[in-house]
């Protein structure tokens, strides 16, 4: 028997499967409207690279080429990271349209919906960051070999991927005071930016930002990131970093669940998710 | 100047300062403000040169200065047009061109706060206060780059009007401008072939006065007269395009969305 338009759904997962499926249907459209080839070759990523080599001629200033090599190569990974943070945005604009309250009733469950529903940023962010560094990069002393290029690749893609988590948590939060979206992302990329290891060695900061950090994907990627930069990353640390880096966005991502289950529940028992 | 147009800059100047204390929002680049600052000082002193970490307070500076006037006064003229504000506003005799530059030197003097913030972030995270060397020139440095800024400011207000297109790139504007501007790495250590397309933007004029005036490294003698004159192109820019909008505005009647 065919199934009937609007039925609840079979188990929990399948919903959230579909919700997280709707969600990334959206967020393709989304992607049209946000891009065109041209606005994002000549807008954003010509943007993005003048951004990288901002940050990578500071090593010629520094005076040594592995300066420039190390500051190009932190600053490309969070060119992705800068983008996916941009979930915080995008999961405000279903409040400001409107469409929240549809969302917050539906059976489908917010969660997933939203994590569906900001995963243009991924793969823009992705091929930018990707650009930078195997394009751009051997203009600036980043020349890994393939074996650590294709660790790089693989340790930026799961690190990216677990930092839209990270999103998703302060996006959750977020919901809540929409008028922050903006700050919010701006605030987390530069903070991650200055003590994540991007581009100042997490041992400049004072022992409890150390600490802290561990818990964020992208610190785990960036360690991996350097090291096969510089030939150094042994398949034991490629692995090691991987699954810290996978293991924690897993975390992030369980929060973002709990985050935006928690403001569902509280706007459908209130009914205050007017703007 | 005319008095009708010092007017209409006054007018338009107090106009944005009470758009900037309703609409906080519009004050984001100063809350990023000390992050950058962050960043930037905390990747020189990382690396063992404090030397430059008055440089790495100049660049935020400035990197906010015109974040705000790019965001904020590069709008001006477009928030009118979608509120239906913008032909009542061509239709007054006040002189249009005032009103925008007096909006965005509002804007860019607010962003200039950032250099206070960037200095509270320094002297955090180096432990002693970066002092001018000739407080001065460096303020005369400012006031110029204040001037300059808003002059390439009025330009934008007007471009987006007129050329629609233009405002897609409006995100794009930032860093391509740093870079090009020399904000914290000397133009003399970019690529040769760099160098001349960097000397027409008037941001690397003001990152070497004002890192002369800190004491950082000299400047060229050249450098007050190229910011002055790079600063004015942007003046004399922002008028011909905004007298343009009006030209155009007031023969077609289509600057509207309707």
């Amino acid at each position: 028997m065919p199934e009937l338009v609007g039925s609840p759904p079979v188990n929990p997962v399948v919903g959230a499967v579909r919700a997280f499926r709707a969600g990334a249907m959206v967020s393709r459209a989304d992607l049209r409207v946000v891009y065109t080839w041209r606005t994002w070759t000549f807008g954003w990523l010509v943007r993005i690279i003048c951004q990288v080599v901002f940050y990578a001629i500071i090593g010629r200033l520094l005076g040594s080429d592995d300066d420039v090599a190390r500051l190009f190569t932190g600053a490309a990974v969070m060119a992705a990271v800068t983008e996916v943070m941009l979930v915080c945005a995008s999961t405000t604009w279903e409040r400001m349209q409107g469409t929240l309250p549809m969302l917050v009733t539906a059976p489908g469950g917010l969660a997933a919906t939203l994590a569906g529903r900001s995963v243009l940023w991924l793969p823009s962010g992705l091929a930018t960051s990707t650009v930078c560094l195997f394009l751009v990069g051997p203009f600036f002393h980043v020349r890994p070999s393939l074996p650590d290029a294709l660790a790089m690749a693989a340790l930026l893609v799961v690190g990216v991927l677990a930092t839209y988590a990270v999103g998703l948590v302060l996006a959750g939060l977020v919901l809540w005071a929409p008028d922050l979206r903006n700050l919010a992302s701006t605030v987390a990329v530069g903070l991650m930016t200055a003590c994540c290891g991007a581009v100042v060695p997490v041992t400049y900061w004072p022992g409890w930002v150390q600490g802290t950090v561990q818990a964020l994907p992208i610190t785990h990627a960036l360690v991996g990131i350097h090291a096969a930069r510089q030939g150094t990353l042994t398949a034991a640390d490629f692995l090691g970093r991987l699954g810290l880096a996978a293991g924690t966005g897993a975390v992030w991502l369980a929060l973002s669940g709990l985050v935006i289950g928690y403001f569902a529940t509280v706007t459908r028992r209130s009914g205050r998710y007017e703007l | 100047m005319s008095s009708a147009a010092l007017t209409a800059v006054g007018t338009g100047g107090r106009f944005q300062l009470t758009l900037l204390r309703r609409i906080p929002q519009q004050l984001i680049a100063l809350v990023a403000a000390p992050v950058t600052a962050l960043v930037l000082v905390a990747i020189v002193d990382s690396a063992g040169r404090r030397d430059l970490s008055t440089a790495a307070i100049i660049a935020p500076g400035l990197m906010t200065m015109w974040t705000m006037t790019l965001f904020s006064a590069g709008e001006a003229l477009e928030v009118e047009r979608q509120a239906g504000t913008l032909e009542p506003l061509l239709a007054t005799p006040a002189p249009l061109f005032g009103l925008v530059l007096g909006r965005v030197l509002v804007t860019s003097g607010v962003g200039a706060l950032g250099f206070v913030e960037c200095w509270l972030v320094g002297w955090a995270l180096v432990g002693t206060p970066a002092v001018p060397d000739r407080p001065a020139y460096f303020a005369l440095g400012l006031l110029l780059t204040l001037l300059a800024m808003a002059s390439w400011g009025s330009v934008l207000a007007p471009l987006y009007l007129l050329a629609r297109s233009a405002r897609t790139f409006q995100n794009s504007l930032s860093f391509p401008l740093f870079l090009l501007g020399g904000v914290l790495v000397p133009i003399d250590l970019y690529p040769e072939w760099a160098q001349p397309v960097c000397r027409l933007v008037f941001l690397t004029w003001s990152a070497e006065v004002l890192r002369d005036g800190a004491g950082v490294r000299p400047a060229s003698a050249w450098a007050v007269p190229l910011l002055i004159v790079t600063g004015a192109a942007g003046l004399v820019v922002g008028a011909w395009l905004t007298n343009r909008l009006v030209t155009v505005g007031r023969r077609e009647g289509r600057l509207g969305h309707a």
